[in-house]
């Protein structure tokens, strides 16, 4: 579905951040990319949504290239939840929502029978239904979270990328965003890249995980096979320790030396 | 709800709007009851010839009054909108035409205009606000590159490069207006905004311009609510965010500059009447750029009425009247943007 072919990728003035990353997304995956601060997850990010121009190599989405996409149609086809924001105040949560259909709305903004069904569903599918009416400032962060995985959502876009989503929440909402976030992309086909630093989340809801360190993906696969101590340790610079939790999974601990 | 509060308010600003027309053209130095009104306008309609007694009547009233009123209402509504527009554009409640320098860079272009043609009275009309136009679109992208810190444009970074801009360009005037042998007084009364040089020829010749200005602006009214997120995320739901905001630029700054070549430099009206009108029914600029239009015609028109009435028969400039009531007005935003931010 979302094919990345030796993409290279820095900003000006600078050599490259990212160099020669291919990897493929597939209908209804959910890949984690995880790595060291710095590693290149932002800067993938960037590129993958057109906010930095490729240095080489080539993006398609359904086989189409990206770069020729105009901001429309590539908004079309792929989405973004991004980190912690603040939302612009005096907007409801239904118009906030809404906003989310510009790619397909004429200049004025005008919102079809269509646009409404598919804001509806959204809002539904996000649990949101009591609140469309509620001001946008007066919900709390787990709630405007939702939102704004809401507004990504009525993008009907094939692709979304989400940047920690879950950095802003306490522990019930992090699983929550998450269990929602798997639910949509199983139910609707979504492919989604989220970055993540919680590797203990990333393992439990990732169906693959990317490793970038050092401009490079270090690794790509599911849960146990990229979670290793040996390349946690490698990777993050501090000894890992990787445990199997018969219930949980996988369990992730740092273990900082001090007893 | 939403709906009947928006009809509310469009109401109570129509029925402003007209109470103060009508004020406007029977208050002044000589004042004209409503009878006399009804009475001319009935004789102009029917095209009756108006009887010698009330023919000064006549004049004041169709060469003095309606085009003062007319272009206060014009003027007032133009800076309400861009201020409205630039408020969107630069994400800051405090970006006014004339905090961020566009009214004194369109005020310098004007006083160069004027000082070339100023004999050439029908072709100043024209020379004036597209110099205007040029010198505030210079003054803007200044403003906007020159508040940029770190690639961020912030309150601070505004504000300073606005007072940076706003006393360059206005101490140019100043200058130009000494040394161009410029008449003063009616130069610096243009300059504090008045409305003594108004006629129908000038508002033939920026009506038009503002009202290009003013559809240009209402035509990217939904996507200014979208840059509300910032570049980035405008970007990602569909927005091409430079081309969106170039024009918008050009649009607002056409509208402000017609308005400033027609009535002088007049202050704080896009700061006051916007913030007022998103305060009464939220931020989504579809519904706030048309009725901060309203608002600004109001807000100008009754300016100008005080302006008129509060020395008789001596006048101010109409940009003091805003200026008073606009400062307090700034420091109390600023308190308020302040506050929310600890």
């Amino acid at each position: 579905m979302l094919k990345l072919t030796n993409v290279s990728l820095g900003y000006d003035g600078h050599p490259d951040t990212l160099h020669n990353i291919s990897i493929e997304i597939n209908k209804a995956e959910m890949l984690a990319l995880i790595g060291k601060n710095g590693a290149g997850k932002t800067t993938l990010l960037r590129g993958l949504t057109g906010l930095l121009p490729l240095r080489s190599g080539k993006i398609t989405c359904n086989d189409k290239d990206l770069a020729s996409l105009s901001t429309r149609e590539r908004a079309q086809m792929i989405s973004v939840v991004p980190q912690a924001i603040s939302l612009p105040a005096g907007y409801t949560v239904y118009e906030t929502i809404s906003h989310g259909r510009t790619a397909y709305l004429n200049w004025y903004g005008k919102l079809s029978e269509t646009d409404r069904k598919i804001i509806d569903h959204a809002v539904a599918l996000t649990g949101l239904s009591a609140l469309t009416e509620k001001e946008i400032s007066t919900l709390s962060g787990g709630e405007q979270q939702r939102v704004i995985l809401a507004r990504a959502l009525v993008q009907n876009a094939p692709i979304m990328i989400l940047d920690e989503p879950t950095s802003s929440l306490d522990i019930h909402y992090q699983v929550a965003l998450l269990q929602l976030e798997r639910g949509i992309c199983r139910k609707e086909g979504i492919a989604a890249i989220f970055i993540i630093h919680d590797l203990n989340l990333a393992a439990r809801f990732a169906d693959r995980i990317a490793i970038l360190h050092n401009g490079e993906i270090r690794a790509v696969g599911t849960p146990s096979e990229v979670l290793r101590e040996d390349l946690l340790s490698e990777v993050y610079d501090i000894p890992v320790r990787v445990l199997h939790d018969p219930d949980e999974g996988l369990i992730i601990i740092p273990r900082t030396g001090i007893s | 709800m939403k709906m009947k509060k928006n009809k509310d308010i469009i109401i109570i600003l129509l029925s402003a709007l007209a109470t103060s027309g009508l004020l406007g053209m029977l208050l002044g130095s000589v004042p004209i009851s409503i009878q006399d009104l009804t009475a001319i306008i009935r004789f102009r309609l029917s095209g009756i010839e108006i009887p010698p007694n009330m023919k000064s009547i006549g004049t004041i009233l169709f060469m003095l009054r309606i085009p003062r009123t007319v272009m206060m209402m014009l003027t007032g509504a133009a800076l309400a909108i861009s201020g409205a527009s630039y408020q969107g554009l630069f994400r800051n409640p405090l970006a006014d035409p004339y905090l961020i320098g566009v009214s004194s860079g369109a005020g310098l272009g004007a006083v160069i205009a004027l000082s070339f043609f100023w004999k050439y009275s029908r072709f100043s009309a024209f020379a004036v606000p597209l110099f205007a136009f040029i010198f505030a679109l210079a003054a803007v992208f200044l403003v906007f590159n020159l508040g940029r810190m770190g690639g961020y444009l912030n309150i601070t970074g505004l504000l300073l490069a606005g007072v940076a801009v706003n006393a360059f360009t206005s101490a140019l005037s100043s200058v130009w207006i000494l040394v161009s042998g410029l008449e003063l007084k009616r130069s610096f009364s243009w300059m504090l905004g008045g409305g003594g040089i108004a006629g129908w020829d000038r508002i033939f010749v920026t009506a038009p311009m503002i009202l290009i200005g003013v559809a240009g602006q209402i035509r990217y009214a939904y996507p200014l609510n979208i840059l509300q997120y910032g570049e980035d995320q405008a970007l990602q739901l569909g927005i091409p965010v430079n081309k969106v905001r170039i024009r918008l630029i050009i649009y607002a700054t056409l509208t402000t500059a017609a308005a400033i070549a027609c009535t002088g430099v007049i202050g704080f009206v896009g700061l006051i009447v916007p913030h007022l009108i998103r305060i009464a029914v939220g931020s989504d600029y579809r519904r706030m750029l048309p009725l901060s239009l309203l608002g600004g015609a109001v807000m100008l028109t009754i300016s100008d009425i005080l302006a008129r009435v509060i020395l008789a028969p001596q006048e101010i400039p109409v940009g003091i009247i805003t200026a008073m009531t606009g400062a307090p007005f700034f420091l109390w935003i600023l308190n308020r943007t302040n506050q929310a931010k600890v």
